[in-house]
């Protein structure tokens, strides 16, 4: 039974990486392009630390989201969203106080921990990284 | 340096770091609700939905940080989570972005994947279980056409 559900760990993996790039790409938009104003959510409406960077890196967002969603590149893709991550949570997160719960960047630090595994581990069984590497390997077997 | 497939051997260990990270994170969810940790709203009514959250949480997180029966707490979690997204966050918008909900949505795939990879090395399941089933714990690494065993060990 465990070895069944640890077996799926691939395949869970890349789901988890769909939903979290899609998340981190909607970021990207509201910063280019002004989209999702934060208008509505939290109770006590602490502004999302990852909104408080300078807009141009919505372009990172945008392009680095959808590479992740793809699975395309995910390691050298994976760094570099967590080291804009990191940026986030020094730059914004921590000058508003010690707790991530309080100062905004409780998912922030989510993304980056997530990111740092999947720059580690790779994007799982759906993606294009897994795919290429499948036709390289069957191209090696064939000789 | 690695191609694609090939997760270097610590991966195990940062996932058991991550673990403990998000463990320490869902916490505060919890403590917040039952002792109003770092100035949240204190909820006592431990019969509703928000109010039964936090010991769930409180309870949760810390199995999740000690990494004890971690792939039923995960799952528990998980499905708390999707219910605190549709219930709280949801009828406030659609997006996840603006709704509120960011959290719970990341939080709740999170735990789904970690029904599946398990604690790690580094948890009291791990301590907890037999020496003999210890060796050769099994890790996939991405996209391998077929299971590859990394020794953890």
């Amino acid at each position: 039974m465990k070895q069944a559900i640890a077996s799926w760990e691939i395949y869970s993996r890349s789901v988890m990486r769909f939903i979290l790039a899609f998340t981190f790409t909607l970021h990207g938009f509201r910063h280019l392009f002004g989209f999702f104003p934060a208008s509505t959510g939290r109770r006590a409406l602490i502004p999302m630390a990852l909104d408080g960077l300078p807009s141009i890196v919505g372009g990172l967002e945008i392009a680095g989201g959808f590479l992740l969603f793809a699975g395309l590149l995910t390691r050298p893709v994976a760094i570099v969203l967590a080291a804009e991550l990191l940026a986030a949570y020094v730059y914004s997160a921590m000058p508003r106080g010690v707790w991530p719960i309080r100062n905004g960047g409780n998912e922030v630090l989510v993304y980056l921990l997530v990111f740092l595994y999947f720059a580690a581990a790779g994007a799982g069984a759906w993606s294009v990284d897994a795919l290429l590497q499948a036709r390289r390997s069957h191209r090696v077997a064939a000789g | 340096m690695n191609a694609p497939g090939n997760a270097p051997q610590w991966t195990p260990y940062l996932r058991s770091l991550l673990r403990m990270a998000i463990g320490l994170l869902f916490f505060q969810h919890g403590a917040e609700k039952i002792w109003g940790f770092a100035g949240g709203r204190i909820d006592h009514n431990f019969g509703t939905m928000h109010g039964f959250a936090g010991p769930l949480e409180v309870v949760g997180g810390s199995l999740i940080f000690l990494g004890l029966f971690t792939r039923i707490t995960a799952f528990i979690l998980c499905g708390e989570m999707a219910v605190a997204y549709f219930r709280s966050w949801a009828p406030r918008g659609f997006w996840p972005i603006n709704n509120g909900g960011e959290e719970a949505v990341i939080f709740c795939f999170l735990y789904l994947w970690l029904v599946t990879a398990g604690p790690g090395p580094w948890s009291l399941d791990h301590v907890f279980r037999k020496k003999t089933e210890r060796c050769g714990e099994r890790f996939i690494s991405a996209g391998a056409p077929e299971p590859a065993t990394v020794k953890n060990h």
